[in-house]
């Protein structure tokens, strides 16, 4: 099995897990945090990590890339991570602790961004776990910050077989307008599983 | 289920009834790690407070366990708080609460008398005793010092662009001084320059002046003479021309105003006499 095959419906299911984890996230940021914040997953798609390696690329232009990473193991193995350019997670820990945008990526907001993360992810993978009725066993939450290239050489990428499920995450914060990544890396058997855990569950 | 079990969890939760009144002996070897550990049920119910965190936060196991731990600590009953840790009991994820957005989960006065600042993290903790049951395990580890070192690198760092900007600021002052300075040497130097013009000036045109009048007088004389020849006459017209040529350039230096040049020949300025008469003769010029 080295191909992915995926129905648009069935991709459609993994983006209303997606939405309804990164609600669950929002609702929580909201009830934390003294500004409005509003997450939605306009698209989801699943690709090799060769081509992930080009989307990556192009995502981070010239920055280098932040990113939360949480790994899992159980019916389903992997890490699920939520990636920005560093710029722009620095620029939305400063709107949500209400701070200068001027400041690096110090340890403090790669606490933060960590904490935000960590949020979304367990939305996000909490959703999969109980919708799916998986059950996973996590590792605690990591901070990541390297340049694309060095991130795309760790192992959990760069394997043979692995690919991504890449869901495109807007996070509006008042007048505020982001786009982060959140990736599911996955070996192909482990998104042959999903797929077919979803066709059970939604009877496709 | 593929869950990883502790060893040192597989003892004493057989007798576990939902209030433990002693440290189960399992959790002993917490007591030795630097950092802060409390293990409760999904009540919120302490079943293991650290020796670590009895030090830290001043209150020891027997006053804490079996005690309701948000009840305990006001600072765990932030908004939020129990969301995000329900899950944990289910087998959830791990929740990280940064030092940045919480202070402190347990408040612990350090010796100068602040608060202690922490970052915590809550794992589920998969129970040996009952399928399905998970415990939450919060660890706390003080990152006073590391958010202090954060602070005081703001604090230069702020300071040091605070003192580019200032020396940004302070050359752009300086080049505009500069610029007003090079202009104000230079309204000085056209000031001295038109002075010593117009004393020139005005020193020429008097001193021409007075041999002008009696050369005209002298011409006019001499044209009333009779029986002069024709031939000479011509002569005297020609005198004329010329001393009415010179009363003219002598009246355009009396009317000179302002420092005002036009390029001559080989690269020499002189001054322009026509600067108040545009549509005066310009051949009218003296080098300088």
């Amino acid at each position: 099995m080295d191909k992915i095959n995926i129905s648009h419906e069935q991709l459609e299911a993994i983006k209303e897990l997606c939405n309804i984890g990164v609600g669950k996230g929002a609702s929580v940021l909201n009830t934390m945090l003294s500004c409005h914040i509003t997450l939605s997953v306009p698209h989801v798609k699943i690709v090799s990590s060769k081509d992930f390696k080009e989307e990556l690329k192009l995502f981070a232009k010239d920055s280098s890339i932040s990113a939360v990473s949480l790994s899992f193991k159980g019916t389903i193995s992997g890490s699920a991570q939520l990636m920005f350019p560093t710029e722009t997670a620095s620029s939305l820990v400063a709107v949500l602790v209400d701070e200068s945008d001027d400041l690096d990526m110090d340890a403090l907001r790669a606490g933060t961004f960590c904490e935000v993360g960590n949020i979304v992810l367990n939305g996000v993978m909490g959703s999969i776990s109980n919708i799916l009725d998986l059950t996973f066993d996590y590792s605690v939450p990591e901070y990541i910050e390297t340049d694309p290239e060095n991130f795309i050489n760790k192992p959990s990428v760069t394997q043979q077989d692995s690919h991504v499920l890449l869901a495109r995450t807007r996070f509006s914060i008042d007048e505020l307008d982001i786009d982060g990544d959140i990736a599911l890396f996955m070996k192909i058997a482990a998104i042959h599983t999903l797929i077919e855990t979803i066709e059970k569950k939604f009877e496709f | 289920m593929n869950m990883p079990q502790i060893d040192i969890l597989e003892k004493d939760f057989s007798n576990f009834d939902g209030v433990i009144n002693h440290c189960p002996h399992g959790y002993r070897v917490l007591d030795y790690v630097p950092v802060g550990i409390c293990i409760f049920d999904k009540n919120y119910q302490v079943i293991f407070w650290n020796k670590c965190l009895a030090q830290w936060s001043n209150v020891e196991p027997p006053d804490i366990v079996g005690k309701n731990i948000i009840e305990k600590f006001s600072t765990l009953n932030s908004p939020g708080f129990k969301e995000r840790v329900d899950y944990v009991f289910k087998g959830g994820p791990p929740v990280l609460f940064s030092s940045q957005l919480h202070r402190n989960t347990v408040p612990c006065t350090l010796s100068d008398g602040s608060y202690m600042i922490q970052k915590t993290v809550i794992s589920s903790m998969p129970s040996s005793a009952k399928p399905d049951e998970y415990f939450a395990l919060m660890a706390i580890e003080n990152a006073t010092e590391l958010s202090r070192k954060v602070s005081e690198y703001r604090t230069l760092r702020n300071k040091a662009m605070e003192e580019v900007k200032l020396r940004k600021k302070t050359e752009e002052d300086l080049r505009e001084t500069n610029k007003k300075l090079i202009e104000h040497q230079d309204i000085k130097m056209n000031e001295e320059r038109l002075k010593v013009l117009l004393e020139m000036s005005g020193a020429t045109a008097h001193e021409l002046n007075q041999p002008l009048m009696t050369l005209l007088g002298t011409i006019e004389l001499m044209c009333m003479t009779q029986d002069i020849p024709e031939e000479t006459l011509k002569y005297i017209n020609n005198i004329e021309k010329s001393a009415r040529r010179i009363a003219n350039i002598v009246s355009k230096i009396q009317q000179i105003r302002q420092y005002q040049t036009k390029k001559y020949l080989n690269d020499v300025s002189i001054i322009d006499f026509n600067q108040a008469d545009p549509l005066a003769d310009s051949s009218t010029e003296v080098k300088i």
